[in-house]
């Protein structure tokens, strides 16, 4: 896997839901890196803490090394046991006090939780750049996964497992969903600038199949759908969203929207879509189709096949089922044979 | 300031609006800004806002200083009352005090005064036998048996790496117990330097006012360049502005496109009368008195071409309120209760008194009855009275008397629709000093012409005006 | 009393007796007994009693048993960091919001996703409040839109766009089912991918809500009991300041 990382410098690993062994996979790519790259690292959540905060189980810590930049709020600062050089403070404020930026001056266990809000994130990569780092990780939280996005990281990782179902086909398709995401192909680059420019402009515009652009007057479509669908005539090549693409209007569209003359979605960028992996299958057999105007690169997948309640599930299947549909390398963190 | 003057008032005269026009750099002036006073000395307060004006290029490095400040007031309380600071603490009151030696050496040298104290003892406590950076941890060169268990902690790391599982096990065990006595000695370092600096933090908190005091400085010298504005000499006698102007009220007056006029007056201790017709704009003239007034007790500079303004106990008003404050009794009731609210002041001290139209609230006979005493009852003290009026006959020769032009002659013909808007383009704002005793303008009609009122109803005022 | 070695107390110190009740999916019988007593140590209790059993249901039934626990906790150790919060009351907060907001606080409250219970934010924005702590709706410079119970997230968001709400609140009832926090988080989610997250105050609500969840979640605050109108409030108004939100522009 760390063979994977060598063009990359700031990947972010998210996650299907709870327990999927983000914070293992963290791990993982933190003790490969030892005494090879300086690392900038901090989370969208919170990891390393001691207790789980639903569950009360103890959780696996992180354990960093001397050199590296972190960056974490002061209350979990408190509670790591790394000798801290303490940096800057950013001003960023969340429910576990202010996020500070800290230089570790020996090994030891980060309690990590950096800034909750995508903005926010932008404003603290910005700072671990400037101390040279030659790669910045990104922890995740939950299932939370806006911030894999292109304005966030180059690379990301994918966890998945059977934390939070049993049922082997749901996990299957939601995780080919996610990796779907992934592969939704760029914009070409002569239109490139155009739509940028456009979604810039206006939150919803439409291009025409003669060449024109008209931009719409919605802040959102949110309960818009109706309004929005009405505009959708079959002259209409491009729907540019800068905005989320929600369950609600893809169901709206798929049911008024004839299917003679083919259409693409334009959003920014593959986490702008928040809609059901159900909703996939569907799309693929009309002529609407998605597209983006900047990617991540999906680095990898990793496994955990324990579920919460502690039962192993069969990984060989889920990984022959996963290989027969994705191109990505799988990985099983918890296995040393994986490199 | 409650006591000096009501905070309705403030916000009805402009205040409120040429607070929001004063740039605020520091969180420490943006708090000292909310709880404005009243300024006792003010020729020393003029002597500053004077030198911060003419040393304004030479400030530019102080305002880009001030930007960097975070408000650390409540650590350095936290530290004054003896509380063990932790590693962010300690971190942010070195970078503070590290910013206010720089602020030092670049804002004493201009030699204005209220100086800054050296925080360099802070600065080295906090950075023991190095160079002054912006960060901060427990250092080594605090404690040497710190130092000795950092490196066998760092030891015990590197052979963690490199060993295996069951290594792994025993060398975690005995990490944890080295974290524990780091954990200790780091603690007791901490309070050892929190009760050094429980002694040393004064300085930074009176810094804090000074800091505090020179953003607004800044601010009022600032505001006066942008406004032009005027030191007013501190008189004991009569109230002048010569040229004055409101900003909020001139704002909105060109918003509109029109012109605004900027009036002289000069209030004598005792009463001025103002008269002029309805929609004439003395609500505007009193306003602009109690802003300078006001601004002149605050130490800004005033916005005239040359101001004269005596020290005043407060700013009383009847008629300026909003409707808001009528406590439920009939509008006369009010003003009659304000009104002696006001007496018993008068009778104690000397205040400026804006009053609008008083007793415009009941019958014009007995309003204009009840006017007429007022203004010759104020006449017979220290404060200095304002009163407009449209009642005739309220002027006695010992007052000074002020009257607004009105409707400029030329502008009326027949036919012409005006919208309320308009109304303002053919007015003529201009404060003239009345000597003899003048009648006040009666413009009710010319106006009701000019909005092009019902020619049916027209036929009935005609009427109503030859009887 | 040993502190390094806490125990639940019955009658005597460090007897470790405790009551723990549950059901089971089998019929009440004395097989069904001893499955509960086998339960209970396995919990760690020692010397369990089946003090009284009762069928709920043909093939349901619920135990209630006594023992000692073995399990002991060292007190000395525990730390309970808590983020400092300002507290205010109504009073203080309405003056708060005259002299530094200087205008209407909007703030959107609802029960999200498949949730029906709205007595908490009920409690929290409604007129009468609980336990004499008024709701947000009563506050002076606060509007307040209580949307009920069983709200779609996107709903919700396009309801905070349209009214350009400062503050919106989530009422959830979490449970283990990571349907909860996925639908917490699915929210915050999808005020990203619109764009808005910044510039909205999102707190969320519930009983088993603290703010190391709500950090997890990537919420700004979390309440859980014991948490009125006021102390929302009281977070908020300081939050919309330290944000820069009081003055934010209005998409």
């Amino acid at each position: 896997m760390i063979t994977l990382l060598e063009n990359a410098f700031i990947v972010s690993i998210i996650g299907m839901a709870k327990n999927v062994g983000k914070t293992t996979t963290l791990n993982f790519l933190l003790k490969k890196l030892y005494g090879k790259k300086k690392i900038g690292l901090t989370s969208i959540g919170r990891d390393g803490e001691l207790l789980d905060v639903v569950t009360f189980l103890p959780k696996p810590r992180i354990y960093i090394e001397c050199g590296t930049i972190v960056a974490t709020t002061t209350l979990c600062l408190q509670q790591s046991d790394f000798t801290k050089q303490v940096l800057e403070s950013t001003g960023i404020t969340t429910p576990l006090g202010e996020v500070v930026v800290v230089k570790a001056l020996s090994d030891g266990y980060v309690d990590l939780a950096g800034p909750s809000i995508i903005k926010d994130m932008k404003k603290i990569i910005t700072i671990l750049k400037r101390y040279e780092v030659d790669f910045i990780l990104i922890d995740g939280a939950l299932s939370r996964k806006g911030f894999a996005s292109s304005e966030i990281c180059d690379h990301t990782i994918l966890c998945t497992g059977f934390s939070y179902s049993n049922q082997i086909n749901h996990i299957l398709q939601d995780t080919l969903h996610v990796v779907s995401l992934f592969q939704l192909k760029i914009i070409d680059d002569h239109l490139n600038d155009r739509f940028k420019h456009l979604i810039k402009t206006s939150n919803i515009s439409l291009i025409y199949k003669n060449g024109k652009d008209k931009q719409l007057p919605f802040k959102t479509i949110l309960n818009k759908g109706k309004l929005l669908i009405h505009e959708l005539t079959k002259d209409v090549r491009y729907l540019i969203i800068s905005g989320a693409l929600t369950d609600e209007f893809l169901n709206l569209l798929l049911k008024n929207r004839k299917l003679s003359s083919p259409l693409t979605i334009v959003v920014k960028h593959p986490m702008k879509c928040i809609y059901q992996s159900s909703l996939n299958e569907v799309l693929l057999k009309t002529n609407i189709d998605i597209k983006v105007l900047s990617q991540t690169k999906l680095l990898c997948v990793t496994i955990n096949p324990m579920s919460r309640e502690g039962l192993m599930y069969d990984e060989e299947a889920f990984i022959k089922a996963l290989k027969q549909k994705i191109d990505v390398p799988i990985f099983n963190v918890m296995r040393d044979n994986c490199e | 300031m409650n006591n000096f003057i009501d905070e309705q008032l403030k916000e009805v005269i402009g205040f409120q609006y040429v607070m929001n026009q004063l740039s605020i750099r520091s969180p420490y002036g943006r708090k000292y800004i909310k709880n404005l006073k009243l300024v006792d000395d003010l020729d020393t307060e003029y002597h500053y806002v004077s030198q911060f004006l003419l040393n304004l290029s030479l400030l530019e490095p102080v305002e880009q200083l001030l930007y960097k400040f975070k408000d650390l007031l409540k650590t350095i309380k936290d530290c004054q009352k003896g509380k063990t600071l932790d590693i962010v603490d300690l971190f942010e009151i070195k970078v503070q005090a590290l910013l206010m030696n720089q602020l030092r050496d670049v804002y004493n040298p201009i030699g204005i005064g209220l100086y800054i104290e050296d925080c360099h003892s802070i600065i080295e406590l906090l950075s023991p036998g190095k160079p002054f950076i912006y960060d901060f941890y427990i250092y080594d060169e605090y404690s040497e048996d710190l130092k000795h268990i950092r490196e066998e902690k760092r030891k015990i790391e590197k052979a963690y790496f490199i060993a295996d599982e069951t290594e792994r096990e025993q060398l975690k065990v005995l990490r944890t117990e080295y974290v524990l006595l780091e954990t200790n000695l780091e603690l007791e370092i901490r309070e050892y330097l929190s009760i050094q600096l429980k002694q040393m933090v004064d300085v930074m908190e009176e810094n804090v006012q000074k800091i505090s005091h020179i953003d607004l400085l800044i601010g009022k010298a600032k505001l006066a360049k942008k406004y032009h504005a005027v030191k007013p000499n501190l008189v004991s006698s009569n109230l002048t502005l010569i040229e004055m102007f409101n900003p909020y009220i001139k704002h909105h007056v060109e918003l509109l496109g029109n012109e605004y006029t900027k009036n002289s007056i000069e209030l004598k201790q005792g009463t001025t009368v103002l008269t002029g017709a309805n929609m004439g704009g003395k609500s505007s003239v009193i306003k602009t008195v109690a802003l300078n007034v006001l601004l002149a007790h605050l130490g800004f500079y005033v916005f005239a071409k040359e101001a004269s303004i005596p020290k005043v106990s407060g700013i009383l008003c009847i008629g300026l309120e909003s409707s808001i404050n009528m406590h439920g009794l009939s509008s006369f009731g009010y003003e009659i209760v304000k009104m002696n609210q006001l007496i018993q002041k008068i009778k104690q001290d000397t205040y400026l008194l804006c009053i609008d139209e008083f007793a415009r609230t009941t019958n014009p006979v007995e309003g204009q009855k009840f006017a007429r005493a007022f203004a010759a009852f104020a006449n017979n003290f220290s404060s200095y009275t304002l009163l407009a009026t449209h009642y005739d006959d309220v002027v006695r020769r010992d007052m000074n008397h002020y009257q607004i032009v009105g409707l400029k002659e030329e502008e009326i013909f027949n036919g012409q629709l005006t919208s309320l808007k308009d109304i303002n383009r053919l007015m003529n704002y201009s404060l003239t000093k009345a000597t003899k005793k003048q009648i006040v303008p009666k413009e009710a009609y010319k106006v009701s012409l000019l909005l092009n009122i019902d020619n049916d109803f027209k036929e009935y005022l005609d009427k109503s005006y030859e009887e | 009393m040993d502190l390094k070695k806490i125990k639940p107390y019955g009658d005597t110190i460090n007897d470790g007796k405790v009551q723990i009740s549950f059901t089971l999916p089998v019929p009440n019988s004395e097989k069904g007994e001893v499955c509960a007593k086998e339960l209970a140590m396995k919990m760690g209790v020692y010397d369990p009693l089946v003090v009284h059993r009762e069928s709920l249901e043909k093939n349901f039934s619920f135990y209630i048993i006594y023992g000692s626990l073995m399990h002991s906790v060292d007190f000395t150790k525990i730390h309970v960091e808590t983020v400092e919060t300002n507290h205010m009351d109504m009073k203080e907060i309405e003056q708060y919001i005259e002299e530094n907001i200087k205008r209407e606080i909007v703030v959107i409250g609802a029960s999200t996703g498949s949730d029906a219970h709205t007595v908490g934010i009920d409690a929290i924005m409604n007129m009468k409040g609980y336990a004499g702590h008024y709701g947000l709706e009563r506050y002076k410079g606060i509007q307040a839109y209580n949307l009920g119970s069983q709200v779609e997230n996107e709903v919700f968001v396009q309801k905070a766009i349209e009214l350009n709400a400062d503050v919106l609140l989530v009422s959830q009832t979490v449970t283990q089912k990571d349907i909860h926090l996925q639908n917490l988080t699915n929210l915050i989610e999808l005020l990203e991918a619109e764009g808005i997250r910044d510039q909205v105050i999102v707190i969320c609500g519930g009983p088993r809500i603290t703010h190391e969840l709500a950090k997890e979640l990537g919420y700004d605050a979390g309440f859980g009991t014991k948490k009125y109108a006021e102390d929302v409030a009281a977070f908020f108004v300081c939050e919309l300041e330290n944000r820069n939100l009081v003055n934010k522009d209005r998409r």
